[in-house]
């Protein structure tokens, strides 16, 4: 009994410990959902009716399957998630059709006499190319003429990030991190410009909650919560402005991004050979999983979509993310994740033991990539990072067995230009070289091949990390 | 039966704010459908839709049962 209770305890997924009606448990790397007896009428009431077929059906919510039903749980096998993004990962389209997701799912909830007891924008995440929401346990029985209980929540998880990114850029989508549990409205406010609070939908959903917030604050016992009563046609018409005012939103930023392919220092046949031999090398490993780090909008990993069964694009250029998001929309391309990220400073673990969260490093590290794809990045992590070439070799050969990587020499003008902005300390710089890069990478790694680019002063490698 | 306890607060404010909310709710859905009517008038025409409405058009029950 008391290794069993301590198996339970082992297996408990580091991130699910929030909501009583249930967890997540890890046997053999596959999940598990236990639900505690305190939420059986609600899984049944949304088995019965048929709404959680209903849901997964939309591709709503993550498919699971029913394992086993006994008095004391009831255990669920959801659909495996390769790879889980977070909010703080995503490009603005992503986290605004987040919120649309979450919106969409509590409407039809309402339609179907239930609603979303939690609105976190961590329920949301990407697969098959969409946003799918993964928490089987947020749905509780409606009641008529109560509010949204998750409303708030909503606020502070989706409304206030994608509000303060369309004024100050899309340095705010990355405020979950901080602030695990959303941003709190009071601080909103004082965050928002003037202007902001003459636009209704803001005034009324931020600007008045905040402030009802702070009056309400010290009513613990929530004498007024009784009496408060909405009818669903008006909550749904909340809701319903909420949609359309967040599908409108739109952030203007100028990026390093715009018009890089137009600026890179090789031309059309120098640019599909490099495509050709991607291809050609990823064949040759037999590889199935991909993680193209520094990938821009995806242009070099989209030519292995047909080959690949996952593909994880990761920048560090919010707007390129953006634009491959867009292509994922507009292709209805399954297997394509882009993701936010900084190489240089990728996303911790955070929440409770640092591990409610996952580090990025070990998100991937877990989902087994065949290969990396590192094109034209190692200069800006070596010449704007100042990391060297023994430590960059030791990092990607922590992620994925093999490594495709391109080395452009002192002479590219990409590489010039970021010497150049070195000034006096340019000589510092000089280990810049394609000698010391192969003698460092020789380290971890065993050459299997190696072409230089025709017309430009790149080469490229596939390796083996040894 | 609901839930009977909470693992985290939804905000009393946060629960009276929605009857003003919907008001205005209301007022903005009623202006963005003139706005979008005069648009059409117009000729305007709607961008890709990559994202999608809101609403989900359940599939009649039954229908494949036959």
């Amino acid at each position: 009994m008391k290794m069993k209770q301590m198996e339970q305890i082992v297996n408990r997924h580091t991130s699910s410990f929030r909501d009583p009606s249930g967890y997540i448990q890890v046997k053999n790397e596959e999940l598990y959902r236990h639900i505690n007896p305190i939420y059986f009428n609600q899984y049944n009431a949304l088995k019965s009716s048929g709404f959680y077929k209903k849901l997964i059906d939309a591709s709503l919510l993550i498919p699971h399957e029913e394992i086993e039903v006994n008095s004391n749980y009831i255990m669920l096998k959801p659909e495996k998630i390769p790879f889980f993004s977070y909010p703080y990962e995503w490009s603005f389209s992503q986290y605004q059709h987040a919120a649309l997701h979450t919106l969409k799912l509590q409407k039809y909830a309402l339609q179907h006499g239930f609603t979303l007891k939690d609105a976190t924008a961590f329920n949301i995440t990407y697969h098959n190319g969409a946003p799918v929401f993964v928490d089987t346990l947020s749905f509780d029985v409606y009641t008529d003429g109560e509010p949204w209980r998750a409303y708030k929540q909503f606020l502070m998880h989706f409304l206030a990030p994608l509000v303060l990114t369309k004024y100050y850029g899309t340095t705010m989508l990355k405020t979950l991190q901080q602030h695990i549990d959303g941003l709190p409205l009071q601080h909103v406010v004082k965050l928002l410009p003037f202007k902001a609070r003459f636009n209704p939908i803001l005034y009324t959903n931020i600007y008045l909650t905040a402030k009802y917030e702070q009056k309400y604050s010290s009513d613990k016992n929530a004498v007024a919560e009784k009496k408060v009563r909405i009818a669903k046609d008006k909550q749904i018409k909340i809701i319903d402005s909420l949609y359309n005012y967040v599908k409108e939103l739109k952030v203007i930023e100028k990026t390093e991004w715009k018009d890089y392919y137009n600026i890179t220092n090789y031309d059309a046949a120098a640019f599909d050979y490099k495509k050709q031999l991607v291809k050609k090398w990823y064949d040759s490993i037999n590889a199935s999983k991909v993680v193209d780090l520094g990938g821009n909008d995806g242009t070099f990993s989209r030519e292995l979509k047909d080959h690949a069964t996952e593909i994880l694009v990761t920048d560090i250029d919010p707007n390129a993310v953006d634009y491959n998001y867009n292509q994922v929309l507009k292709n209805k391309e399954q297997n394509i994740i882009p993701l936010v990220s900084d190489l240089l400073n990728p996303a911790p673990g955070i929440g409770f033991n640092n591990k409610e969260r996952m580090a990025l490093q070990e998100r991937i590290v877990s989902n087994n990539y065949d290969v990396a794809l590192a094109l034209a990045l190692i200069h800006h992590i070596s010449l704007s990072g100042n990391v060297p070439f023994s430590m960059s070799a030791q990092m990607f050969a922590s992620l994925t067995p093999y490594l495709i990587i391109e080395f452009p020499d002192r002479e590219d003008s990409w590489v010039n230009f970021l010497l150049n902005s070195k000034r006096e300390f340019a000589g510092y710089f000089d280990y810049y070289s394609l000698a010391n890069f192969e003698k460092d990478y020789s380290f971890f790694y065993t050459v299997i091949e190696k072409k230089q680019i025709p017309n430009t002063h790149r080469t490229i490698y596939l390796l083996k990390r040894k | 039966m609901k839930l009977p306890f909470l693992y985290f607060d939804p905000g009393t404010g946060a629960l009276v704010v929605q009857a003003v909310a919907a008001t205005a709710a209301a007022g903005a859905l009623f202006y963005k459908k003139i706005i979008t009517k005069v648009q059409s008038v117009f000729g305007k025409k709607q961008k890709q839709d990559l994202m999608g409405g809101i609403d989900i058009e359940d599939e009649a029950d039954g229908a494949d049962s036959k």
